[in-house]
């Protein structure tokens, strides 16, 4: 009998113990299953979060980037205007100093724009201050454009004056060709062929 | 005195007493009680275990986690932006210091450019207008 009682009360302690022990394996699935759906929920939200960031980060980047971009190119031109600018104070100053590099240049403007025409009869268009200097010169350029074209060429100097700060426009007698070789012309042309080789001299070169 | 037979999980027969019925049935109803305290117990382990997955779950059912989350991504992305445009300004500023040490170049080089070309280059080199009056 005493063993039936203590087979009974073991299988009754089994009982409580069991029950205990289920309860304890429903408690940690419970907390592992709690700990399970808060890494899914984080990780699911972290993920659309850093999806709408980035996506904003890279809008508002692009967007930075081309405000740069548009600053940057912004800026070199204002540099580059700048440098043109101080180009044609400087062009002025060689013309009022009489430079010995315009003198001479405004013989070879001269040359070059004759060379570029047809015909043999021209005028040249100068600047009252400059006419003195090239009428002691016309002889040789006349000589040097006859050379060139293989005719006898003329050149006078004509009586209305240039208006530009500097250099020559020729043109043919009978009035239908003109060759505009001004400074400001020059210029002009300059810019407009040379901006990537001056951006290059501007910007270019080893940093200090 | 009341006797019977029991068999026992080995099937051997027992003999017992009533009184022995009678103990086991208060045994019985000691065990009731000792299983029925067993489940109260893992009532208790259970809710508390889901107090604890409330608490677990607390954080990301909280709305100001995420969004703070949000925010706190958006002042990152806010520095970085800062941060690339200064770096833009510096760029500028190099710029602008290498354009003022190079000016004096350039505008040599320009006005070369002007008196260059003449003559023999004529035209491949400086483009100067030619117009044709009809």
């Amino acid at each position: 009998m005493e063993d039936l009682k203590s087979k009974l009360k073991f299988l009754r302690e089994s009982e409580v113990k069991e029950i205990v022990e289920e309860a304890k394996k429903q408690a940690a699935k419970i907390v592992t299953d709690a700990h399970a759906k808060t890494d899914e929920i984080k990780k699911r939200e972290i993920e659309r979060i850093m999806k709408n960031v980035q996506s904003i980060e890279t809008k508002d980047l692009e967007a930075a980037k081309s405000e740069q971009k548009r600053r940057m190119m912004n800026l070199k031109l204002q540099l580059i205007e700048a440098s043109f600018a101080a180009s044609l104070d400087r062009l002025k100053q060689m013309v009022d100093e009489l430079s010995p590099i315009y003198r001479s240049s405004l013989e070879n403007l001269t040359v070059e724009a004759a060379l570029h025409m047809t015909g043999s009869e021209f005028e040249a268009i100068i600047s009252p201050k400059d006419s003195e200097f090239l009428r002691k010169k016309l002889k040789q350029i006349e000589k040097e454009v006859s050379t060139a074209k293989n005719i006898a060429v003329t050149l006078i100097i004509s009586a209305e004056p240039l208006r530009s700060i500097g250099g020559v426009v020729v043109r043919s007698c009978d009035g239908k060709q003109i060759f505009n070789n001004t400074l400001e012309a020059r210029l002009a042309n300059v810019r407009q062929e040379k901006l990537p080789e001056i951006a290059n001299v501007l910007f270019g070169g080893a940093e200090p | 005195m009341l006797t019977g037979r029991l068999a026992s999980s080995s099937r051997r027969v027992i003999d017992v007493s009533i009184d022995d019925i009678r103990n086991l049935v208060a045994k019985e109803k000691e065990n009731e009680t000792q299983l029925k305290e067993a489940q109260e117990e893992a009532s208790r382990i259970i809710e508390q275990a889901e107090r604890q997955a409330k608490v677990i779950l607390k954080d990301v059912e909280d709305p100001s986690y995420f969004p703070s989350l949000h925010e706190q991504e958006i002042r990152r992305v806010e520095e970085r932006k800062k941060v690339w445009e200064t770096e833009c300004d510096k760029a500028l500023e190099k710029v602008k210091n290498k354009a003022a040490r190079n000016r004096q170049k350039t505008v040599d080089h320009i006005i070369k450019l002007v008196f260059g070309g003449q003559k023999t280059n004529g035209r491949s080199q400086i483009e100067a207008e030619v117009s044709e009056r009809k």
